[in-house]
Parts: structure tokens; C-alpha cells; sequence
């Protein structure tokens, strides 16, 4: 069973291949989607995987450190990928590291990064 | 070998309370924190649910999407407009979550799936921002 909250940040970024005919970067910023899916089984008294507290805690913890920030500050290279990594590393020091199944970083519409264990 | 799928979503709408009956308010404070509320709450459920099988050669499909909709309503119409602790038998004795919902769900879909077609997959949406994957 596949357990999925679905979370958002908002920051701003460049990449190196993004500059305009002057060779200035081109600063952005995206409102992202953050799907975590977790995986277990429910808890046969709480009917629970996992407490929505906790989940909220935990992946808040992480991604406070992300929003509304310059992600250039960040990280050295702060691409969807990189994003999705570094979420990922992060998660996998927490209290709900050992139900962690999935990231999906949905950057856009268009664009969605996905990292997983399987 | 190529393995087609049919996916169809149906709404319902329940409430539900998440808490334990014989734990005191502070354990069921302590488990299921801002989801404990002595009245309850409700969503408007979106169950997902995946068939895979052969494609009939005549109809073109794998099952007519009619009786899929008989299937997915057959299993919701008992959930839907209701709540889910006091109403439902099998949630008297088991904490309405979405988590326990899903597998309810699963098991009622199964008994109603024609032998030729397989039940893969279902996703139960309590939410836009929280929902159930359980793949078979």
C-alpha cells in the first residue's frame, strides 16, 4: 500500500543554460508540487501507515529549508533533478525514512521529476 | 507482451471520525492528532480503479464501460452520503481511514470482477493533496 501527500514550494533559480543574449542568467521561480508517496501497511488499530502529523513534520522540516528561497544558495547546480536528490537525501534522514518510496516534483505543468526506490 | 489497462474514476462523498473507541481522548489525541475531532469531518472521495485483460476483438474493449460503472458504483452508492463509522458494518470495528477505505474498496471490487478481466490497481483520493495507491 502506497500512502501520498501531496505538499508545494515556491522558489526562485537559474540554471547555466539559462541566460538571455547578453549571457545574463535568467532568474525564475516555479510553484512546485512535492507528491511524497510512502509505503507500508496500515496500522491494524489506527487504520494509519503512518501518522499525517508526522508526515507533516517531517517533510515540512525539510522543505521549509526550500521555500520561498533562492535554490542558487542551495544548491550548487539547482535543476528539478538536483531538487528531487537533495529531497530525497534530506527525507532519508528523517523519522519516516523507512517508508519513503517516491518523490515527485511537479515544477510545471510540463515539467515533473520523479525519484524513487524502485 | 503488451498488457492493456482501463482506467475509470467514480465520486462519493462520506464522513468519517478517525478515533478509537476504547482509547481515551488523549491517546486518540496522541495517534491521529489534527484528524481527531470528536464530530468528525468528510470528503469528496475520488476512487480510481485499473482493469487489465484482453481486448475483445469484436467490441474493441476490455470490458464495456457500462458494467465497469455498474462495478464502481455498486461499491461506492454504499459508502456514498453516509458516515462511515456508525453506517458502515466493517468501519465499527476498523478506523475509517483512507488507508482502510482503499483495502475495503479493493475487496468489494473483487468480488463484483468478471474472471477475464484482472483488478491491477486502485488510487482513493480523500483529497486533492492525500490519496491511496494499492496495486494488486
Amino acid at each position: 500500500m502506497y500512502l501520498t501527500k501531496r505538499f508545494s514550494i515556491r522558489a526562485i533559480h537559474t540554471l547555466p543554460s539559462e541566460v538571455d543574449s547578453s549571457g545574463q542568467l535568467l532568474i525564475h521561480g516555479h510553484d512546485c508540487y512535492v507528491d511524497v508517496t510512502l509505503k507500508g501497511h496500515a496500522d491494524a488499530q489506527t487504520g494509519m501507515l503512518l501518522s499525517r502529523d508526522l508526515i507533516d513534520q517531517e517533510v515540512l522540516k525539510v522543505l521549509s529549508k526550500y521555500d520561498k528561497k533562492n535554490l542558487n544558495h542551495l544548491l550548487s547546480v539547482p535543476s528539478g533533478e538536483s531538487l528531487c536528490q537533495a529531497f530525497w537525501d534530506e527525507l532519508s534522514n528523517t523519522n519516516i525514512k523507512n517508508y519513503l518510496a517516491r518523490i515527485e516534483l511537479i515544477e510545471t505543468s510540463k515539467n515533473t521529476f520523479i525519484i524513487s526506490s524502485a | 507482451m503488451l498488457q492493456t489497462s482501463i482506467s475509470r474514476k467514480i465520486y462519493f462523498s462520506s464522513g468519517h471520525r478517525y478515533a478509537v473507541d476504547h482509547w481515551s481522548e488523549d491517546q486518540n489525541k496522541k495517534a491521529f492528532g489534527s484528524c481527531y475531532s470528536p464530530h468528525g469531518h468528510g470528503h469528496n472521495y475520488i476512487l480510481e480503479a485499473t482493469f487489465s485483460g484482453s481486448v475483445n476483438p469484436d467490441t474493441g474493449m476490455i470490458l464495456d464501460l457500462r458494467e465497469i460503472d455498474r462495478i464502481l458504483k455498486t461499491v461506492t452508492n454504499e459508502l456514498d452520503h453516509r458516515f462511515l463509522n456508525t453506517d458502515i458494518d466493517f468501519f465499527k470495528t476498523s478506523v475509517p481511514t483512507t488507508e482502510n477505505v482503499a483495502s475495503y474498496l479493493v475487496d468489494k471490487i473483487l468480488k463484483l470482477t468478471p474472471d477475464h478481466i484482472r483488478l491491477t490497481s486502485i488510487r482513493l483520493y480523500e483529497s486533492e493533496d492525500l490519496w491511496v495507491d494499492i496495486k494488486l
